[in-house]
């Protein structure tokens, strides 16, 4: 029995002998997923408060299943890294215990474990990492499920986090055809949505224009139909980088005022390529005032988060831009030293650092005496 | 059919409509409106209306909202579940008005967001401001009820709204471990510091150290409580803030170590991280402080070498446990000797090297790492237990 299958199971009992209180503990899943987007911190509240009922009612998995919601929540709703390897390791610890052996969401702590590591040093922490999915493609049935299409979305960011372009657009196409072999065609839908952001990101990452423009249309598609208004601002974002490129500016600046409309009204803090998108296209327009304030946002949104790498590579492109700008600072590249070496293994950024600085000092010629 | 507001006994009307509409349970508190004045600036205007809010009963996850109104115009149904017309911070409350001045939509299912939508709106936040501080004033027990009913979303939405936080910041009642408080009353008993703990109930140590500084430990495990208590000592400079659970220390007075060396050099002898403090309640001589994480440390190096963890995923609890273990210096707490304990002073004059003195001297320390619990397996446990027995039969000794 899957997760979904024992939550099903579980719903229908409550139902069929009119368990009040357990349909109200069940109640704050819904309410929770209906705020994500808009209001993370009452999503987590609502777990939270689902949690709490469950251990009132004497039901330890679904004590277990709320702790697993609060750090999803803390993981993609609220991009909060800062207590979640704590949470995580517990959630692992708890599952392994006997009378957790048969709880069908194990998968899904274990995806925590994986995703935590990965959201705050996939660099660092490669080979542990890699260790875990290898396990994980072991023991997760290769079939449409939740677990299955969850993997399958680690191995895609674990590769882009690498840098591996050519493996993280493999991974999307496995993804799709998982969705496409899914019989049940509302989760396809849900998970693919996430995947065409994912090729979208690589779309404009490699600067391929005609592709981007082709499944960012997808992705903004897909992202409609399900609800999903975070993905939806994205693959707008990536819209307006699109027909910026391909010379439609009317139709970008539409993308790009809608993309930024949508993304303003929720409290879900955007991803990475949002942001990335959102800098091409002033980059585009000339304007790196804007670019630079996209990237203060961005650092603001992630600084202090737990995000060791995002955050490091953050303030190194904000360096960049900086230094495009001839406004670098001293104190912008100790503030990039200072996050790198945070970092299981930071020589390579620090070299980066270093030679910003050089590029720098070059700019400006011999100090005076 | 007639409108709660014009039958003979309007409260009891809208008590049974409330009651209706929130399955038969009868409300926490309902409040009658009547016509308000709409300020602008220099003049005011009448605005005409009639209806009531109520507080549903916080029975439902209290984290549910509703700050919805059924609204009428002239006694014509437009619509429920409009959620514009209320307070954004009043999500604890629901309502019936009856509005002229509203204007419907076209299609009379919505009304407009206009000049009077806005007038209706002040006009129905300032009732419900002014209604509740009656409430609280004058009837503190149904308000007490109404905040531990809705507490969570009281102490959430004020978090983010500052108004509606200067409205409810002295009156919402928080956990305690001397029980529901309110900060003001708190603060009386405290002296001006907040002392909380961010796990349900906080450990027995971490309540019996506060509670020995004659100060109740706040339980601010909910989401919101934390957040709060920040705001609530960043507007109050004169108040401080003190977390305990990983933090007790802040409870605890440096003392000269020169006066206990020979216990000092006992313990150390023995490997026990060992440090003098004073702190009461002085009757306790020694406590077992450990960073905050410490259990699952501790659980996740046994779950390792006893193979317990999923193969695959080993290496990633083992970077969990290194991680942790570095960024702490050590998981494996801090003996505290309280040098406010007349005990442990007696001790610390008598002279050194005696068995019965160690004898002494093992018993305060496996009743402290007895009494924190912490981070202890069954196995620790009966050791220290093995350990506490043998010093009492050596203290027992002619």
């Amino acid at each position: 029995m899957n997760l979904g299958e024992w939550l099903g199971a579980q719903a229908r009992e409550f139902r069929e002998r009119g368990d009040a209180e357990r349909l109200r503990m069940m109640q704050c899943y819904v309410e929770a997923y209906h705020a994500r987007e808009t209001d993370p911190d009452r999503a987590f509240a609502a777990f939270t408060e689902g949690r709490r009922l469950a251990g009132q009612l004497g039901e330890p998995w679904w004590v277990l299943f709320y702790e697993t919601e609060r750090l999803e929540a803390l993981l993609h709703f609220k991009r909060d890294y800062r207590a979640v390897l704590d949470l995580a390791v517990q959630a692992v610890l708890e599952v392994r215990k006997p009378a957790n052996a048969q709880y069908p969401g194990r998968f899904g702590i274990w995806d925590c474990l994986v995703a935590s590591y990965l959201g705050i040093d996939a660099e660092g922490y490669e080979q542990p990492i890699r260790e875990a999915l290898d396990y994980l493609e072991k023991e997760i049935p290769a079939v449409p499920d939740g677990s299955r299409y969850l993997l399958l979305a680690r191995k895609r960011i674990f590769a882009l986090e690498r840098g591996d372009l050519k493996e993280a657009y493999d991974g999307c196409m496995r993804e799709l055809d998982l969705a496409a072999s899914d019989k049940d065609q509302s989760r396809a839908v849900h998970f693919a949505t996430f995947t065409y952001c994912a090729l979208c990101h690589l779309a404009g990452t490699v600067g391929d224009w005609k592709t981007l423009d082709e499944w960012s249309g997808v992705g903004e598609k897909l992202a409609r139909e399900v609800g999903h208004e975070c993905e939806l601002s994205e693959v707008l974002a990536w819209q307006a980088v699109a027909a910026r490129q391909l010379g439609d500016p009317e139709r970008a600046c539409r993308a790009f005022q809608t993309a930024t409309g949508h993304m303003g009204r929720l409290q879900m803090p955007p991803k990475q390529p949002y942001y990335d998108a959102l800098v091409q296209y002033h980059e585009l327009t000339g304007d790196l005032d804007r670019a630079l304030a996209v990237r203060d946002a961005e650092l603001k949104a992630i600084a202090d988060r737990g995000r060791l790498l995002y955050e490091c590579r953050v303030r190194l492109k904000r360096c960049v831009v900086l230094a495009r700008l001839g406004r670098l600072r001293e104190q912008d590249l100790a503030a990039a030293r200072e996050a790198a070496r945070k970092l299981r293994r930071p020589e390579n950024y620090l070299a980066q650092v270093d030679r910003l600085a050089g590029a720098v000092a070059t700019q400006r010629g011999p100090a005076r005496p | 059919m007639t409108p709660p507001w014009e039958a003979a006994d309007p409260e009891a009307a809208a008590r049974e409509y409330a009651a209706r509409l929130s399955h038969g349970t009868e409300p926490l508190f309902v409040l009658p409106l009547h016509d308000g004045k709409f300020h602008l600036g220099h003049d005011s205007v009448t605005v005409p209306l009639q209806g009531f809010l109520f507080v549903p009963p916080g029975s439902v996850a209290s984290v549910r909202e509703y700050g919805d109104l059924t609204v009428y115009i002239r006694r014509m149904f437009i619509c429920d579940r409009e959620r514009d017309l209320l307070p954004a911070w009043a999500r604890f409350v629901r309502g019936v008005i009856d509005c002229p001045v509203l204007q419907p939509t076209a299609s009379r299912e919505g009304i407009h967001q206009d000049e009077s939508f806005e007038s209706v709106r002040q006009v129905l936040e300032e009732q419900l401001g002014d209604g509740l501080r009656e409430l609280a004033h004058d009837d503190p027990e149904t308000w007490k009820r109404l905040v531990r009913g809705h507490s969570d979303l009281i102490v959430g939405w004020a978090v983010k709204d500052n108004e509606f936080f200067d409205r409810v910041q002295d009156i919402v009642a928080f956990r305690t471990s001397r029980g529901l408080l309110s900060l003001p009353e708190y603060l009386r008993v405290s002296g001006g510091t907040l002392y909380y703990v961010t796990r349900e109930l906080g450990s027995l140590q971490d309540q019996l150290l506060a509670e020995g500084s004659n100060f109740p430990a706040i339980d601010a495990s909910w989401f919101a409580v934390t957040p709060f208590l920040e705001k609530y000592a960043a507007r109050h400079r004169e108040v401080s803030l003190v977390q305990l659970d990983g933090e007790a220390e802040t409870l605890m007075r440096p003392a000269p170590e020169a006066e206990f060396a020979p216990l000092l050099a006992y313990y150390r002898g023995k490997g026990v991280r060992t440090r003098v403090a004073a702190f009461k309640p002085a009757e306790v001589p020694a406590v077992m402080l450990y960073p905050h994480g410490a259990e699952t440390v501790r659980e996740a190096g046994s779950a390792l070498q006893a193979g317990e963890v999923a193969p695959g995923l080993a290496g990633l609890v083992s970077a969990y446990v290194e991680g942790r273990s570095a960024g702490a210096g050590d998981c494996g707490g801090t003996f505290y000797l309280n040098a406010s304990c007349p005990l442990v002073r007696r001790l610390a004059q008598r002279p050194p090297g005696g068995d019965r003195l160690a004898a002494a001297l093992d018993v305060l320390l496996q009743n402290a790492r007895l009494f924190s619990g912490r981070t202890l397996t069954a196995a620790d446990g009966v050791q220290a237990f093995r350990e506490f027995t043998r010093g009492v039969e050596r203290l027992l000794l002619p």
